[in-house]
Formats: structure tokens, C-alpha cells, sequence
């Protein structure tokens, strides 16, 4: 355990009817960080987050906050908050007695308890709504609330799960950048649960990557977006999802490259020497553009669908010579592009990733 | 105009339905009110023909002399099923929680055990209760009426308020325990308020049960001075003479307080306290 490593998650196995829901997870928090847990529903993230909290206890395993060992210590013990996915407000107590909730229970002084609300209800928007009940706030007055409530402790850890899914998109938009302007300002580490990618990727300084209770990978978001482990990781983040196509290792007198159908594309660097084998290639909608001297041709594609979003647009269509493949690529939306239209794509040769098809697993050579 | 018509008809049934309620109640009324109980009133609407309070009097004892040991009888019956709806929710409370939120062996036996004792009648207990209080020095006592009162209110009271906690999201008891609080701290400072309706209407009908008994209360307690109020009712009915006056004029009396609490804790039952803590 280093120093400036706020919370340890050590070998963590929790199983429910001796069905593992989390194996093996060990995951560090460094101080001040914001890490995010993702994954589908299921994966195990929300129960690694509440065994964090204390609210679940590992089945094996250890949970460490600032070099001890706090495993079996109880949620109250932990110097954490918790912002819950439903609020969980308390029914009977007006906004500032559910912020005081916490503070009283540690028997903090009555002035400072003020002063704490005051800042809280400052930095949140509170200060009207100090005397409503919840009963009498709308969904985002609420999350705001319990927020406040996480606030005014000033613990050492902010765990929330999933604090935005009952929000509507624009306050959920909204919201997100509230969470991550607190999260600066308060200097305390974040640990978020959430299954929405756009949270994850716009939120964390570490994103890890939950899949049927294993972390499928960890790191910077934009590590795991440009250099997934898995087609998992790379289907998982990116919206729309990653194209992935069946592809075909060639080696020819002139050079190795991938055969998709009728399509060559040129093996990135990054790959090294792969043998004759099949690949999965995956290919971002922004990967593909319409073919020019940068991006040479690597295939027509039949348009079936366009969607124009006014920012961008999106061309949804198959792959001609490739067994008729979806694929959807992004354009910039001065393009304008009919249905049954043909269009030359080209790609940047470094772009695309690969996979092996029967483990999911990258090809990439490097480390 | 189709609206009116479905009003009216919707009214004349509700106004129907209460007139068929009421109208025992309505004789109750004309023989406490009539001098000469039961021989009076008119046959279709009843009213007392010479109006009159002696009735009451007679029930209350003024007019006997007697009316020290009917206010020693109504305050029997008052401390008696008060102390009952506080005993059976007092204990009721923790063990519906523990049912409703905790996994532990027999929970399942624990509760059909519950439920089997309902199935018995008060009759049935009566004589072991009585050989029991007998042995605790309990009988001609409150104390005793209230244990014995508490503990039939219990698996009823248990199932009621087991059903209100485990409406209450978990949440609430995880943010307590996260903000600070221990298990039981989160259960008396945040599922207890939260369910107040329900500890509300378990604790009254607790009481009523209590206040509206009558074979334990008849046949453990043999002292005047010990009786409750509808074991003194029964007296104005003997073998040999049925004093209906006196009779209806107590029921009357009888009612009143359990009205009383009813209109106080209407505000109570009717609101739903855990509206807005969760989403939605």
C-alpha cells in the first residue's frame, strides 16, 4: 500500500448461494481520484461499490482505506458517504435535518453543522429548499439533496451508485459536470458506479471495466478506448458501438495484409507479424471516412439508413464483397447522403483493432 | 348530464349503505334516550318518545351513588387496552422488523407458528391463561388482562407491521448506516418515523381489541373494582332481568373514547409518510 492510495480493494471474492458475483478483484483508488466502475447489468459493479461501503461484506478478501485494514468494520466506521441510486432521502425529516442526519450522529457541534450546510446548500443550490421535505422536491432537487448530504460529511471517500439514471438526459448532462466540478473541489477520492459509457468516459481519471465479476480492464478511459484488451471493452465503450468485421490474415509476395471479403486493409504496425489467421477487425464509426488520399479506399458501402443528428451524422449501410456486413460509419453532417446511395470509404491505416475471434482477446503485440 | 346521473345513483347507494349501518346504531340511541328503554319508539324510524338521560345515569352509577366505581371501571379499561397497544407494539415492532429485513434459521417456521395461533379462539386460552395468571398473582389484576391482551394482539400486530417496514425502501436504512448510524439507531431514528401510519393502526386496533374484549376480562377478574367496561355493560343483562336503557345508554359511553381517538388519529392513518424519499 503506497502512501498517496486511499482506498485497496485486495483479492475480493463475493459470492451470493455460492454464485460468484465478484472473483479475484483488486483495484487501487489513489487519493483525489476519480474512479468509475462500468459494465452491463450484472457484472458485479454495484456490489463491488457496496462492499467498498461496508454495506456488503466480502465473501474472501480485503478491503483497505488509508493503510488499514477496514474489512470488518461497519459502513458508519469507513469515513465514507454514499450518494444511492433512489436518494434514499429520509421521509419524515425537512432538507436540512437530512443534511444535519449524519453530522448529529457523530455529535458535531450545532454551529458547525450550520456552517456545513450553509456551504453545502451554497455550492448546490439548497439554500431555498432548506425547510421542504423530500416529498416536496422534483427528482433533481432530490439528487441535489442527497448529494448535499454526502457533502456536508467531508468524508475521506464519495462512493455513488448510479446517482443519475433517474434524471432526465438533459439534467442528467447537466449533472455530470456538477459531479465532477465537486469531486475537484472537494479533493476527496470518487468512487461512481454507472453503466452509462458516456458517464464513464466523461468522469474518470480511472475507468475499470467490469465483466462477470472480473475487471476486464483498467486504466485511463481513453487508454481503454483506443486499446481495449477485449472486443468486449472496445463493443462496450464508443456509441454507436465499434464495427466489428470478420477478417482474414493474407501473407502475398507484396506484403501482409487483411482480407475482409473482396476488401484488403494494411495491418497496423502495432500488430507485428501475425500468422495466416482469421482476425475480428474492429472499426469505429469514426474510423471509417469517404475514401480520400489519407484515408485510401478500402470498400464501398450501400447506404440503407442515414441519420443526421446536426453535429454529426451517421451512415448506416453494408459492406459490398464482405457477405453484405453492417457497418456504420460518422460523417460530418455537410454531407448529404441518400439511401441506396453507393460511397467509397477509406480508412486510416493505423485505425483499425484486432481481435482474435475465438477469445475476444487483442492482437496488439506491445505491452 | 350522464355525469349527474352516475353522481346521484353513486349517492343514493353510499347514503343507502350508511342508513343500513347506522340504524341498530339508531336503536341504540332511542333506547338509551327513552325513559323506559325498550318499551318505547316508533317501529320504522326509531326515536324515544319521552326523551330522557336517566339511563345514563343509571349506567354511570350517579344515579346509584355507585359512580366512583364506574369511573374506577373506565379507567380500568383505558390503561388497561392503552397500555395493551403499547405493549404489543412495543414488542410487535422489533420482531417485524427483524422478520422483514433479516435472514436467520426458523424465520419461516417462526412466522406460520404466527399464523397458527390465529386460528384459535380467545375461549380456547382462556382457562390455561387463567391457571397462568393464576400461578404469576396476576388475576383480578391489570397487569395480567394486559399480557394477556398483548400477547393474542402480537401475531396480528407482527404481520401488520412487518408488511408496512418491508415497504420501506432499504435504502433509507443503508444511507442512516453509511451517514453514521447503527443498525438499530437506522431503525429508531429512520424506519420507526417512516412507519409511524402503520404503528399508528396496529396500535389502535390493538387498542380496540383490548377495549371491546370480553370473556378474558370476564373470567379473569372477579372483583367489581377490577372489571372492564364491557364486562360492567354485561351486568345490566342478567339471567332474571334485561335493563336495555342502562344497557344502551353504556354502550354509548363505551364508544365514545374509542371515537375520540379515531378522530385524532385519522391524520395519521391517512397520510403516507414515505411519499418522495425514494425516486418518483
Amino acid at each position: 500500500m503506497t502512501a498517496s492510495s486511499c482506498c485497496e480493494v485486495r483479492n475480493l471474492v463475493k459470492a451470493f448461494d455460492r454464485t460468484n458475483v465478484l472473483s479475484n478483484v483488486n483495484l487501487t483508488m489513489l487519493s483525489g481520484t476519480f474512479t468509475v466502475l462500468v459494465g452491463a447489468s450484472g457484472c458485479g459493479k454495484s456490489t463491488l461499490l457496496r462492499t467498498v461501503s461496508g454495506l456488503e461484506s466480502p465473501t474472501s478478501g480485503s478491503i483497505w482505506m488509508g493503510g488499514r485494514d477496514v474489512t470488518a468494520l461497519p459502513p458508519k466506521d469507513r469515513d465514507i458517504a454514499m450518494v444511492f441510486q433512489s436518494y434514499a432521502l429520509y421521509p419524515h425529516l425537512s432538507v436540512r435535518e437530512n443534511l444535519a442526519f449524519g453530522l448529529r450522529l457523530r455529535r458535531t457541534m450545532d454551529a458547525e453543522i450550520n456552517i456545513r450546510i450553509a456551504e453545502a446548500s451554497a455550492m448546490l443550490g439548497l439554500a431555498e429548499l432548506l425547510d421542504r421535505l423530500p416529498r416536496q422536491l422534483s427528482g433533481g432537487q432530490r439528487q441535489r439533496v442527497a448529494m448535499g448530504r454526502a457533502i456536508v460529511r467531508r468524508p475521506h471517500m464519495f462512493l455513488f451508485d448510479e446517482p443519475l439514471s433517474n434524471l432526465d438526459a438533459a439534467l442528467r448532462a447537466e449533472v455530470r459536470v456538477d459531479i465532477r466540478k465537486l469531486h475537484d473541489r472537494m479533493g476527496g477520492t470518487t468512487l461512481y458506479v454507472t453503466h452509462d459509457q458516456v458517464e464513464a468516459m466523461t468522469l474518470a481519471d480511472t475507468l475499470c471495466l467490469l465483466r462477470g465479476g472480473t475487471i476486464e480492464q483498467i486504466g485511463p478511459p481513453l487508454a481503454l478506448f483506443d486499446q481495449p484488451v477485449s472486443r468486449y471493452v472496445a463493443e462496450f465503450l464508443g456509441s454507436p458501438k465499434i464495427n466489428c468485421l470478420d477478417g482474414l490474415v493474407v501473407h502475398s509476395p507484396s506484403g501482409s495484409h487483411i482480407a475482409i471479403g473482396k476488401n484488403t486493409l494494411a495491418i497496423p504496425n502495432r500488430y507485428g507479424q501475425l500468422v495466416e489467421q482469421a482476425v475480428t477487425v474492429g472499426l469505429r464509426p469514426h474510423h471509417l471516412v469517404p475514401a480520400s488520399f489519407d484515408a485510401p479506399q478500402f470498400g464501398t458501402i450501400l447506404v440503407t439508413f442515414y441519420e443526421a443528428l446536426g453535429f454529426e451524422s451517421y451512415v448506416h449501410g453494408t459492406l459490398e464483397g464482405a457477405d453484405d456486413t453492417t457497418v456504420v460509419m460518422r460523417i460530418d453532417p455537410g454531407h448529404r447522403i441518400a439511401r441506396g446511395e453507393s460511397l467509397a470509404v477509406g480508412i486510416r491505416a493505423e485505425h483499425p483493432l484486432l481481435f482474435d475471434p475465438k477469445t475476444g482477446r487483442s492482437l496488439d503485440a506491445r505491452p | 348530464m350522464k355525469q349527474h346521473v352516475k353522481a346521484l345513483a353513486v349517492h343514493t347507494l353510499l347514503v343507502g349503505a350508511v342508513l343500513y349501518a347506522l340504524y341498530p346504531v339508531l336503536w341504540v340511541l332511542t333506547v338509551a334516550f327513552s325513559r323506559d328503554g325498550l318499551g318505547e319508539g316508533g317501529f320504522v324510524l326509531p326515536w324515544p318518545r319521552h326523551m330522557s338521560c336517566v339511563n345514563f345515569a343509571i349506567a354511570t352509577g350517579a344515579g346509584t351513588g355507585k359512580s366512583a366505581l364506574f369511573i374506577r371501571q373506565l379507567v380500568n379499561s383505558l390503561t388497561v387496552s392503552g397500555a395493551t397497544a403499547i405493549l404489543s407494539v412495543a414488542i410487535a415492532a422489533p420482531a417485524a422488523y427483524a422478520l422483514a429485513r433479516m435472514q436467520f434459521v426458523g424465520k419461516r417456521a417462526g412466522l406460520s407458528g404466527l399464523m397458527l395461533t390465529q386460528m384459535f379462539p380467545t375461549v380456547a386460552s382462556a382457562v390455561p391463561l387463567y391457571f397462568i395468571l393464576s400461578q404469576l398473582h396476576l388475576l383480578d389484576r391489570r397487569a395480567g388482562l394486559v399480557v394477556a391482551y398483548s400477547a393474542s394482539a402480537l401475531p396480528f400486530a407482527i404481520f401488520q407491521l412487518k408488511a408496512a417496514f418491508e415497504a420501506i425502501p432499504v435504502e433509507l436504512e443503508e444511507a442512516a448506516m453509511v451517514d453514521g448510524a447503527t443498525r438499530f439507531v437506522a431503525f429508531v431514528s429512520v424506519v420507526l418515523p417512516a412507519a409511524r401510519p402503520a404503528l399508528a393502526i396496529t396500535a389502535l386496533f390493538a387498542f380496540m381489541s383490548a377495549w371491546n374484549e370480553f370473556v378474558l376480562a370476564a373470567t379473569l377478574m372477579s372483583r367489581e373494582e377490577a372489571f372492564t367496561l364491557p364486562v360492567v355493560l354485561q351486568r345490566f343483562v342478567g339471567e332474571h332481568s334485561a335493563a336495555w336503557g342502562p344497557f344502551a345508554a353504556g354502550s354509548i359511553v363505551v364508544s365514545i373514547p374509542v371515537m375520540v381517538i379515531f378522530y385524532i388519529a385519522q391524520k395519521q392513518l391517512l397520510s403516507g409518510l414515505t411519499a418522495g424519499s425514494v425516486k418518483g
